[in-house]
C-alpha cells in the first residue's frame, strides 16, 4: 500500500514541469553561476603549490665547519671532550640539513623543487623571475651559526631570501619554513649545550606552518555551494509534498483513499517516505550532476550516503508535520510559508549562501540545528576527509530532528472523528 | 438497505443538515434534489462515512455506519462533485492506483479496468494524461473509479456539473444501463430537474438542510395536482402587469425570468381570459400564453417559493 502511495507521488512529481525546474534545474543553474559569480570571494580554493626555489652558497659548508673543528682543537681541553666535538660538529650540517631534510621532505618535495645554483647565476635568475624564491647563503654562515650557538655568542649569521612578489603565498610559505628552520637549529644547539640533547627538535618537526593545508582536504567554493544548494534546495520537497497531500484533500482524493478502507496513518506513513525517497533521489540527481559538471566528488562514499539518508528522513519529517497542519487548518497556508520564509531563512542560518557560521558560535549553533545546517556541516566535514567520529553527531541530530517532526505531526494530524 | 435516521451535521452557528430521514432500497434509484448549499453533499458525506454526524444514525444492511465503517466502504462508491483524480497520471494510472489502494488481484484489476474503461467510454484515451480531458472526460473517469470495485451502492454527487449535453447524455445513459444490468442501486443528487426525473425511482427533496417532500415523482408532482401552471411570454415584461397578477386573489406563485412570466392558480379556476384582460390593460404585448403540466421545478417553486437555481 505504501509502495502505491510512493510510486503515485514520483509519478506525480516527476511529470510536473514547474516543480521539475525548482527542485533539479534551479539548484544547478545556482551553483554554476554562483561558482563563476562569487565564488573566488570565499578564497577557499587553496592552489596547488609547485614552487621552484633556488639556493646559492657563497661558502663551502664542510670547510666552515672544519674551521671551526680546527680552532677549537687549539683550545685548552681534555683530548676525549675534543673527540666527542669533533663527532658531532662533523655530522651537524644546517645547510645540508636545510636541503636534505627540510625540502627533502617527503610532503615538502611534492610543492618545492630545490635547485642549487652559483653565486654567478643570481642577477639572471632574479632578473628572469626563474624561481619564486631564491636562498642565499653567506659565506661563513654554517662557520657563525655553530659557533655561536656553541659559545652561546651572538650571531650576525643570516640567510637571505629573495622572493617573486608575484607569488606571495608560496613565498610565504618558504620565508616560514626559513625562520623556523633557524629557530630550530637555535634551540638544538642551546639543548644540547645543556644536556638536553634528548628534547631536540628534529628537522622532521620544521613544517609547522604548512601543517594546516596539508592535514585535510579543502572545500572548494564548488563543493561548498554545491552542498549549499542542494540541502536548501532538498528542503522544498517537504512543502512541494505538503501541498500535495492537501490538493489531495481539498479534490476529494484523500476522501476516495479513505472509502478504501485505507488507515489515514497509512497515508500519512505513506507521504513521510514518498518525501523522504524523493528527497534522497533529488540529492542523488543533483550530486550526480555536480560530479559529472563540476568535478565534486566524496572522499568517503558510505558517509555521503549515510549524510544524504538523514537529510532526506529530515525533509520526509517536515513534509509530514506540514501536512499535518494543512489538514488540521484546512488550508495550505502552512506550506506557502514555509516555502516562501522558513527555507530562505534556514538556508541563510545554514551557510546555503555564505559561510555564516564564521560570524560566531552563536550563528554556527544558530546553523547547525537546522537540518540543511546540520547536513550541510555533515557534508563538509565529510568533504574534508574527517572520518566518521566527526561527523555521526550531525547524522544523530538529523535522526533526533526527524523523530520529532514526526511526532508533532502524529500530534497535529486530525484524528478519525475530527474531519481530517 | 440503507435508512438514515435524524441525521444532523451543525458547524458552529451554522446547521448545514438539520434531520434527514431517507431510505434507500436495493436495486433502486433514489433521487437528492435541492439547490446549491441545501446540505446534500454534507449528508452524502455522513451517509458515506466520511464525516461523523452532530446527530443521527446511518444504518447500511441493520449496521450503523457511524460505528463500523468498514463494511458499508466495501460495498459504496462515492463519485464526488469534485473531480478526484490525479490530473498528472493517465486515467489507466488513476484507475491501477485507486484499484490498488482497494487491495485488488493485479490481474483481476486489469481486467475490471479494461471492463470500466468500457463502460465509461475512455478507452482509446486510457494512456492520457487526464489533464488533456475535456470536463465531459473527467466527469465520466471520475466515475469510472467508483465503480472499480464493483460496488452494490453508488452515491453520485452531482456527476454531471459543468460538463456539455453530451456527455451529459452519456453519463445519464451510463447510470440507467448500471442500474439496469448490474441492478446497482444509486443515490443521485442533482440541482438539474430533468436529470431527477428522467433517472429516479423516487425523489427527496431538500433544501436548507431539511427534506421538504419525498415520494415517486407521481406523488411529488401531485402536490400540485390542484392547480395549473401558465407560462406567459411577453416582448416585454411590465412590472404594472406583474404587480397585477400577484395582487390577484387566484395566484399561488409567480415567478419571472427575463421575457416569461410563471403562475401557479387554482386549477378550478378559469384564467386564461383574466390574463388577456390584465395584459390589455397594461399594454403588454402577449408572445404567447401556454397551460402546463406541472413539473419538479413547479413543486420546488411551490414549496420554497424559490426557483431550484436560485
Amino acid at each position: 500500500m505504501i509502495f502505491n502511495l510512493v510510486k503515485k507521488q514520483l509519478l506525480l512529481i516527476i511529470r510536473n514541469r514547474q516543480n521539475f525546474t525548482l527542485l533539479l534545474a534551479m539548484p544547478l543553474v545556482l551553483v554554476f553561476i554562483i561558482k563563476f559569480a562569487i565564488g573566488d570571494l570565499m578564497h577557499q580554493d587553496v592552489p596547488e603549490i609547485d614552487a621552484a626555489v633556488a639556493i646559492v652558497e657563497h661558502t663551502n659548508e664542510e670547510e666552515d665547519i672544519q674551521r671551526l673543528v680546527d680552532e677549537l682543537m687549539l683550545l685548552p681541553m681534555e683530548e676525549g671532550d675534543k673527540e666527542k666535538i669533533k663527532n658531532n660538529l662533523s655530522s651537524f650540517q644546517p645547510i645540508q640539513i636545510l636541503k636534505d631534510q627540510v625540502f627533502g621532505h617527503e610532503q615538502l618535495k611534492e610543492m618545492f623543487t630545490l635547485e642549487e645554483i652559483t653565486p654567478e647565476e643570481i642577477e639572471k635568475a632574479k632578473q628572469e623571475e626563474l624561481y619564486t624564491a631564491i636562498i642565499e647563503v653567506p659565506a661563513g654562515f654554517s662557520y657563525e651559526l655553530v659557533k655561536s650557538t656553541i659559545f652561546n655568542g651572538k650571531s650576525d649569521a643570516q640567510l637571505t631570501l629573495y622572493v617573486d612578489q608575484g607569488e606571495d603565498f608560496v613565498a610565504n610559505i618558504v620565508k616560514d619554513l626559513l625562520l623556523t628552520f633557524e629557530e630550530q637549529m637555535h634551540t638544538s644547539s642551546v639543548l644540547e649545550r645543556n644536556g638536553l640533547a634528548d628534547l631536540m627538535v628534529m628537522p622532521e618537526d620544521i613544517k609547522g606552518e604548512i601543517h594546516s593545508i596539508s592535514k585535510v582536504d579543502p572545500v572548494s567554493g564548488t563543493t561548498y555551494y554545491a552542498v549549499g544548494m542542494s540541502v536548501m534546495f532538498v528542503l522544498y520537497i517537504a512543502s512541494t509534498m505538503g501541498s500535495y497531500a492537501f490538493e489531495e484533500k481539498r479534490i476529494h482524493v484523500f476522501d476516495r483513499i479513505l472509502l478504501a478502507n485505507v488507515s489515514r496513518w497509512i497515508f500519512f506513513t505513506g507521504t513521510f517516505f514518498a518525501s523522504a525517497i524523493i528527497a534522497l533521489a533529488q540529492l542523488f540527481i543533483l550530486y550526480g550532476f555536480c560530479a559529472v559538471i563540476f568535478g565534486v566528488h566524496w572522499p568517503n562514499v558510505t558517509h555521503f550516503l549515510l549524510i544524504s539518508l538523514g537529510v532526506s528522513l529530515a525533509v520526509g519529517g517536515i513534509a509530514s508535520l506540514l501536512t499535518a497542519i494543512n489538514y488540521r487548518f484546512q488550508s495550505e497556508t502552512a506550506s506557502t510559508v514555509f516555502s516562501s520564509v522558513i527555507i530562505t531563512v534556514f538556508a541563510f542560518l545554514g551557510g546555503s549562501f555564505y559561510p555564516v557560521g564564521n560570524l560566531s558560535e552563536l550563528v554556527k549553533f544558530l546553523g547547525d540545528l537546522t537540518p540543511n545546517g546540520a547536513g550541510m556541516s555533515a557534508y563538509l566535514t565529510s568533504a574534508q576527509g574527517y572520518g566518521f567520529s566527526e561527523i555521526y553527531m550531525y547524522l544523530i541530530y538529523l535522526l533526533l530532528f526527524t523523530v520529532v517532526m514526526i511526532l508533532a505531526a502524529v500530534w497535529t494530524f486530525p484524528k478519525r472523528g475530527k474531519e481530517a | 438497505m440503507l435508512e438514515v435516521t435524524d441525521l444532523k451535521k451543525q458547524y458552529k452557528q451554522t446547521k448545514a443538515v438539520d434531520g434527514v430521514n431517507l431510505f434507500i432500497e436495493q436495486g433502486e434509484i433514489v433521487g437528492l434534489l435541492g439547490p446549491n448549499g441545501a446540505g446534500k453533499s454534507t449528508t452524502i458525506s455522513m451517509m458515506s462515512s466520511l464525516i461523523p454526524p452532530s446527530e443521527g444514525d446511518v444504518r447500511f444492511l441493520n449496521e450503523s455506519v457511524i460505528k463500523q465503517p468498514q463494511k458499508l466502504r466495501e460495498k459504496l462508491g462515492v463519485v464526488p462533485q469534485e473531480i478526484a483524480l490525479y490530473l498528472n497520471l493517465t486515467a489507466r494510472e488513476n484507475l491501477q492506483f485507486f484499484g490498488k489502494i482497494y487491495k485488488m488481484d493485479k490481474k483481476q484489476l486489469g481486467a475490471k479496468i479494461d471492463q470500466v474503461l468500457e463502460i465509461i467510454g475512455l478507452v482509446d484515451k486510457q494512456n492520457d494524461l487526464v489533464k488533456t480531458f475535456s470536463g465531459g472526460m473527467k466527469r465520466r473517469l471520475n466515475i469510472g473509479v467508483a465503480l472499480l470495485h464493483d460496488p452494490s451502492l453508488v452515491f453520485m454527487d452531482e456527476p454531471t456539473v459543468g460538463i456539455d449535453p453530451q456527455s451529459r447524455n452519456y453519463i445519464l445513459d451510463t447510470v440507467k444501463r448500471l442500474n439496469r444490468e448490474k441492478n446497482m442501486t444509486i443515490l443521485y443528487t442533482s440541482h438539474y430537474m430533468e436529470e431527477v426525473e428522467y433517472l429516479c425511482d423516487r425523489i427527496y427533496i431538500m433544501d436548507q438542510g431539511h427534506i421538504i417532500a419525498s415520494g415517486s415523482k407521481d406523488d411529488i408532482k401531485n402536490i400540485l395536482s390542484a392547480e395549473q401552471t401558465f407560462q406567459i411570454e411577453t416582448a416585454v415584461v411590465k412590472e404594472e402587469f406583474t404587480n397585477l397578477l400577484k395582487e390577484h386573489p387566484s395566484v399561488r406563485q409567480l415567478t419571472v425570468q427575463e421575457k416569461t412570466v410563471t403562475l401557479l392558480v387554482p386549477k378550478e379556476v378559469v384564467f386564461f381570459q383574466t390574463i388577456i384582460e390584465l395584459a390589455e390593460q397594461t399594454n403588454t404585448e402577449l408572445k404567447s400564453v401556454q397551460v402546463q403540466k406541472p413539473s419538479l421545478e413547479d413543486v420546488f417553486l411551490h414549496l420554497t417559493g424559490r426557483a431550484l437555481r436560485d
